[in-house]
């Protein structure tokens, strides 16, 4: 659908303070479409900055990499700062927080959670040869072994999306096994044995049921399935 | 029953890790289509052709020792495919003391159906 300058969209926004409301509810607000491509952040620039104050998200680059605007948007999740107001082909746009996450403030989730699951895959180089002088250099080979993993940009879209994240509370979920595979393939690492103990478990790679959410969901376009289906290869493949 | 968690994880025997019945899922699934298809073609198109397989040809078939030893590997990884699925269902949703209990159940269960494929197949005279 495509909108011209002027024309109205409607924002049906999460509104939620728990200081003060009971319950959750949806506010309807009119956006105006101020120029051609403007994304979602923009509409909810234009609502924060002139007509209601009080909404509370989050966002910073306005350009998908700080990870900061992460949020569901007509059903999906995605980074609002690279969602295109028109490709939702659609009037209306119904934006929630991200699901399966605590609300702390209207589109404002807490990432306690998210973090220490990200943590505990130790998601930096473990080094246990001295470095080599200078830098650790890797051919353009080996290099490319971590395309589509080291882009994440932990916005909390895939693990919001995944229903094994929903139903397993300890479920480290798609974006921390991604950020573990991110260093269990790169060649400079070599804490892959430690690391892949710490996805081993109950709560880790085998939770994982190929739903595929997570692609769908993810703003970088990368794919944490087959990272978690690398993760269980090189599991297996250590054992037996 | 927050508390529980680590408790009920440890002692999870072989399953602890998971990754045991992640492959042996895998390898029984593959064992079903071999089986399944293998039954299905040896029986209406070597065998027994469409149209033929009356109780005398079934009984016979019942009785051979090749047949029985198909029949229980068939039932063997068909249950523990089920029951292995049901266990990984326990896991996503399950999290209290009910869990244990819940797979002790279904063990039983599994275990229940086994011997009665067992007294079925094995003695089977025709």
């Amino acid at each position: 659908m495509a909108f011209d300058v002027g024309d109205k969209v409607i924002f049906k926004v999460f509104r939620y303070d728990p200081a003060k409301d009971k319950a959750p509810y949806f506010k309807d607000y009119e956006v105006t479409i101020e120029r051609k491509g403007m994304m979602v952040l923009d509409g909810l620039n234009q609502i924060k900055w002139h007509i209601d104050g009080s909404l509370s998200y989050r966002r910073s680059c306005r350009e998908g990499v700080c990870g900061s605007d992460g949020m569901n948007i007509n059903g999906m999740n995605t980074t609002s700062c690279m969602a295109h107001i028109e490709d939702y082909n659609s009037n209306v746009l119904i934006i929630k927080p991200l699901p399966g996450f605590p609300v702390i403030k209207d589109l404002v989730c807490d990432f306690t959670d998210f973090f220490n699951k990200y943590y505990a895959v130790k998601p930096y180089l473990i080094e246990k040869t001295p470095p080599p002088g200078t830098e650790r250099l890797q051919s353009v080979e080996d290099r490319a072994k971590i395309d589509g993993l080291y882009e994440c940009i932990l916005c909390g879209c895939c693990s919001s999306s995944c229903p094994s994240y929903w139903a397993d509370p300890d479920y480290l979920g798609p974006s921390a096994l991604l950020n573990a595979a991110r260093f269990v393939m790169d060649t400079r690492d070599e804490g892959s044995d430690e690391r892949l103990d710490a996805v081993n478990n109950i709560h880790g790679v085998w939770r994982c049921h190929t739903i595929l959410n997570c692609i769908h969901a993810c703003p970088k376009e990368l794919n944490p399935t087959k990272a978690i289906a690398s993760l269980q290869k090189e599991i297996l493949k250590r054992k037996y | 029953m927050e508390y529980m968690r680590g408790y009920i994880d440890r002692y999870q025997g072989s399953s602890k890790s998971g990754e045991f019945n992640w492959l042996m899922q895998r390898v029984s699934g593959i064992a079903l289509l071999v089986l399944l298809l293998g039954h299905f073609f040896i029986q209406h198109f070597i065998s027994a052709p469409v149209g033929g397989a009356g109780y005398a040809a079934v009984a016979a078939r019942l009785s051979d020792l090749g047949w029985k030893l198909f029949d229980m590997t068939f039932v063997t990884f068909a249950l523990y495919h089920g029951i292995n699925g049901i266990f990984m269902v326990i896991e996503d949703y399950v999290y209290s003391g009910w869990r244990v209990f819940w797979k002790g159940f279904f063990w039983v269960v599994g275990v229940l159906y086994w011997v009665l494929a067992a007294l079925t197949i094995i003695p089977f005279k025709g």
